[in-house]
């Protein structure tokens, strides 16, 4: 009897040691090793989605409407923009509570410094942040318009410690893939930023390109993508010589900085924000359409309107399964990457653009 | 020893009294060079007026060319000069009393307001005529840097110096950053350098028209006659009387609507700007109106629209004739166009028509006075008949013994009607703040003209017809969705009344009420139909253009 025992609880210590072994090569531990969250940018709130269920698990309150939103490596910190453009907040992702606030408004010998912020970069590290910034003195009785610059922010003193003169029209700063050193700078064309030589270099022409036969082609920065995968997409439209107009998906592989544009084989429509699946296969467009995109030519595989009407954002799961639409409204909404939708919660406010990321647990 | 003593006081008092008169020379000079700095070359040593050194010196100085800056380098409309009070309060501090903003806008107007012929051109601008087409400006500059979100109207009625239209573009970058991204199709900032040059040539500061009206004053006191159109509701004919008491002016005026056999009375103040440009707030039958309306140069003539102030798009055009008992002045006649081969009855509106006689008309070839009937001192009936090859078109049958204002239109037939406005803008309103602005439908009877062809110049504008109204799906066959939704149209009239503004939760996607539609006018004429047709564009409320 006492025998037996033992050996039966040898063949449950075997039984569970097997177990984990299995767990522990089956890659299903990796699904605990991160926590996937949505982040909506809604009115005077940040609206944090756990996408899983879906629900709203927090509302992280800020002043007015947000606009960019990066986060560091391990996305346990994040860095948005609000209140008309003239703050950065830093947001602890863990807690969900705002953690430092960085107002960019200052003051000139002859009258106010009014900075305003069109893209804007925490380092992976989250130790410095980076926004391109237009500038205006308020002077008495006229304004006057200052060069433009991207301003290098050390996030301990919150002061800025750096700035270098940039182009109009940039709207999205990235940092290059496992290279904290380099941020890419979306414009009117694409630039890097390299931190150690604090050079700003002209990298892709999008807009004003040399060989015109190429054409010109915009780009609606708005809604940057890259946080989860290693590609920034986005909808483009492209005017040819011949005056043929184009709409079309770009994406950038922001680990090598390859930049792709592949024109869609349909008539143009307006579309906000784009995201592109892990394989380059497909790409996934929206706004008053929907499409599903082949990426090797451009061709529409699907084309449907959203459920809830206008949307801006579209992003992706961390595992590239399901695809997250919101903005433009105040519906969160989950579907499949055959464009079926799965399921719509409500959002607290209206919002802009929906960002995932994993975050490090 | 004497003598030197003597000489010796004199070259003392000589000494003493050019060291007087040298220090009260320096001193003389010295203040009237202080006088020179601090006296601009303003009216009466004032910066345009006490009411603006009172509120605007703290922010705009006396600069170095001794004038306020900023404001005494631009002229403006009463309009323009109360959009930028209204942006000094909003923005930048400025504490006024309803009063002082009033005097601010008179004192700017009057002081750096535009010549009435500056101000015509952009009248549809002042008074916001809805469903306005403004004419093609062709600079392509000013088509991408300025006109992609304001009409021309908006720079047209400004004057500014060439440093002032360059501040305009700082002001731009500084208050609306994301003009680079809203304009990414262009490069904005080299395209508006080429639109403020243009600007600063078409429209400085500078103007000789202006500096030979500023001062004047047009006397509009006394008795009118008015003749006014209102889509919908057609032509109108009245009495008004401007009356000054205690430096106020008011009007009282009275208007007969003829299709309709409608009086109307009105009453109201009304402020004078710049010597001639005549802003009006009415009561009229339990309604608000306002008025915008100028003083032509001769002081003989008002013209100018008046709006609902609780639904813009209902508007009306109106021109007043002052009282004189000279001669004869016709300022109307009904019907305005008369046709070959008939002898049709016409009805004159006007002053003084009791001593109207035949001769004092010149009527076209073809055409023959055969009855006329007084009916009071202010209508006169006529009998004219046209034969079969009477002139067709348009003719002047005043002489110097009768003014007559509108032209005889003589014609053949008519071949077709067209619907104005030809691109029609409603928006709706009226469940919050924002007003509903409806659009009145006209349809037009034309003639060919000579060569037969419709549309073409020498087709003929005869008359406004009255039409069954309808809206139907634009474009034709596509979904009807929207018509169901933006709000109606009186099949009687041609009035299109929009629905209300916000989130429609019956409509798919919990839309607003906005959309896109044609309007469709029929017209019986001689057994047959004619048709006319326009697009209407229904959409949100004109957030952008609220001043206060």
């Amino acid at each position: 009897m006492c025998k037996q025992l033992k050996w039966k609880k040898v063949a449950y210590a075997f039984a569970l040691s097997l177990f984990m072994l299995v767990f522990s090569f089956s890659g299903a531990h990796t699904a605990q090793s991160y926590t996937e969250r949505v982040y909506v940018s809604g009115y005077g709130e940040l609206t944090v989605i756990d996408p899983a269920v879906p629900k709203v698990v927090a509302s992280i309150k800020v002043k007015g409407p947000v606009r960019d939103v990066s986060f560091t490596e391990d996305g346990r910190t994040a860095l948005l923009l609000a209140n008309g453009r003239t703050t950065l907040y830093m947001i602890d992702t863990i807690q969900n509570k705002v953690m430092e606030e960085i107002n960019l408004i200052g003051r000139t010998d002859k009258g106010m410094l009014d900075r305003r912020v069109w893209g804007s970069a925490i380092s992976p590290d989250g130790l410095k942040a980076y926004a391109f910034v237009t500038q205006g003195e308020k002077q008495t009785n006229r304004f006057k318009a200052l060069p433009s610059k991207i301003i290098e922010i050390d996030l301990k003193t919150k002061e800025v410690v750096r700035d270098i003169e940039a182009p109009y029209g940039i709207h999205s700063l990235q940092f290059k893939k496992n290279d904290p050193n380099t941020l890419f700078v979306w414009g009117y064309d694409l630039y890097t930023l390299h931190t150690e030589t604090w050079k700003l270099e002209k990298k892709e022409e999008i807009k004003n390109r040399k060989d015109e036969r190429q054409g010109s082609t915009n780009i609606l920065l708005l809604f940057p993508r890259g946080e989860n995968t290693k590609f920034n997409s986005f909808p483009t439209v492209t005017t040819y010589p011949d005056g043929r107009v184009a709409e079309g998906i770009g994406w950038a592989n922001l680990e090598t900085g390859a930049f792709k544009i592949k024109d869609f084989d349909k008539e143009p429509v307006g579309m906000f924000s784009a995201i592109i699946d892990d394989q380059e296969k497909y790409g996934y467009v929206i706004m008053n359409h929907w499409y599903k995109v082949n990426l090797k030519n451009g061709h529409v595989i699907k084309d449907t309107k959203p459920p809830t009407g206008t949307i801006y954002g579209i992003n992706m799961s961390t595992d590239s399964k399901k695809i997250y639409l919101g903005g433009g409204g105040n519906d969160f909404i989950v579907a499949d990457t055959d464009l079926n939708v799965e399921k719509i919660i409500k959002t607290p406010t209206d919002g802009m653009d929906i960002k995932v990321k994993a975050i490090k647990n | 020893m004497k003598e030197n003593r003597i000489r010796l006081l004199l070259l003392g008092l000589i000494a003493v009294s050019a060291i007087i008169f040298f220090a009260l020379y320096w001193n003389g000079q010295g203040n009237q060079t202080r006088e020179t700095a601090a006296i601009p070359p303003s009216v009466g040593g004032t910066h345009v007026s006490k009411q603006v050194e009172a509120s605007c010196m703290g922010c705009h100085a006396v600069d170095e060319n001794g004038k306020l800056a900023r404001i005494e380098y631009m002229r403006k409309t009463p309009e323009g000069w109360s959009q930028t009070i209204a942006r000094m309060e909003r923005l930048h501090g400025l504490k006024v009393t309803d009063e002082q903003r009033k005097q601010l806008i008179r004192d700017l107007s009057n002081e750096r307001g535009l010549s009435p012929e500056e101000a015509q051109s952009v009248q549809y601008w002042l008074a916001e005529k809805p469903s306005h087409m403004e004419d093609q400006i062709k600079n392509p500059n000013l088509q991408n840097a300025c006109m992609t979100c304001h009409a021309g109207g908006r720079f047209m009625a400004q004057r500014r110096t060439e440093e002032e239209w360059k501040n305009l573009k700082d002001f731009h970058l500084v208050m609306f950053p994301s003009i680079y991204l809203n304009h990414r199709h262009t490069d904005w900032p080299v395209v508006a350098d080429a639109a403020i040059n243009y600007l600063a040539k078409q429209y400085p500061l500078e103007n000789k028209e202006w500096e030979n009206w500023k001062g004047k004053n047009q006397q509009v006191d006394g008795k009118w006659k008015v003749v006014g159109f209102q889509g919908t509701k057609g032509a109108y004919v009245g009495d008004s009387e401007f009356m000054s008491t205690d430096g106020k002016l008011t009007e009282k005026k009275s208007v007969h609507y003829l299709d309709q056999n409608v009086s109307l009375q009105s009453t109201g103040n009304v402020e004078m700007y710049s010597g001639y440009a005549l802003r009006m707030q009415y009561e009229q039958a339990g309604k608000k109106l306002r008025g915008t309306f100028n003083v032509g140069r001769d002081g003989k003539t008002i013209t100018g629209d008046w709006s609902d102030a609780n639904n813009p798009g209902i508007t009306g055009e109106e021109t007043y004739y002052k009282v004189q008992t000279e001669k004869p002045e016709i300022i109307h006649m009904e019907p305005r166009a008369i046709q070959r081969g008939q002898t049709q009855d016409l009805t004159l509106y006007g002053m003084n028509v009791k001593q109207l006689t035949a001769q004092d008309l010149k009527l076209p070839a073809g055409v023959s006075l055969k009855n006329m009937f007084v009916l009071s001192d202010d209508q006169v009936k006529i009998s004219l008949a046209v034969d079969d090859a009477a002139l067709t078109g348009a003719s002047i049958i005043g002489t110097e013994k009768a003014i007559v204002h509108p032209k005889l239109v003589v014609y053949d037939r008519i071949d077709y009607i067209k619907v104005t406005p030809p691109y029609a803008v409603a928006r709706v309103g009226g469940a919050g703040l924002m007003h509903k602005v409806s659009t009145q439908f006209v349809a037009y009877a034309y003639s060919s003209g000579k060569d037969g062809k419709q549309g073409t110049d020498d087709d003929i504008e005869l008359m406004p017809v009255t039409a069954e109204w309808a809206l139907a799906s634009y474009p034709e066959g596509e979904k009807d969705e929207d018509l169901h939704y933006i709000g109606s149209i009186d099949s009687k009239t041609g009035l299109f009344t929009p629905a209300a503004e916000g989130v429609n939760k019956e409509r798919p996607f919990t839309q607003e009420n906005v959309g896109s539609v044609s309007v469709i006018a029929e017209y019986r004429y001689g057994g047959n139909t004619l048709t006319g047709k326009t697009h209407l564009v229904v959409t949100v409320p004109d957030y952008n253009n609220v001043i206060n």
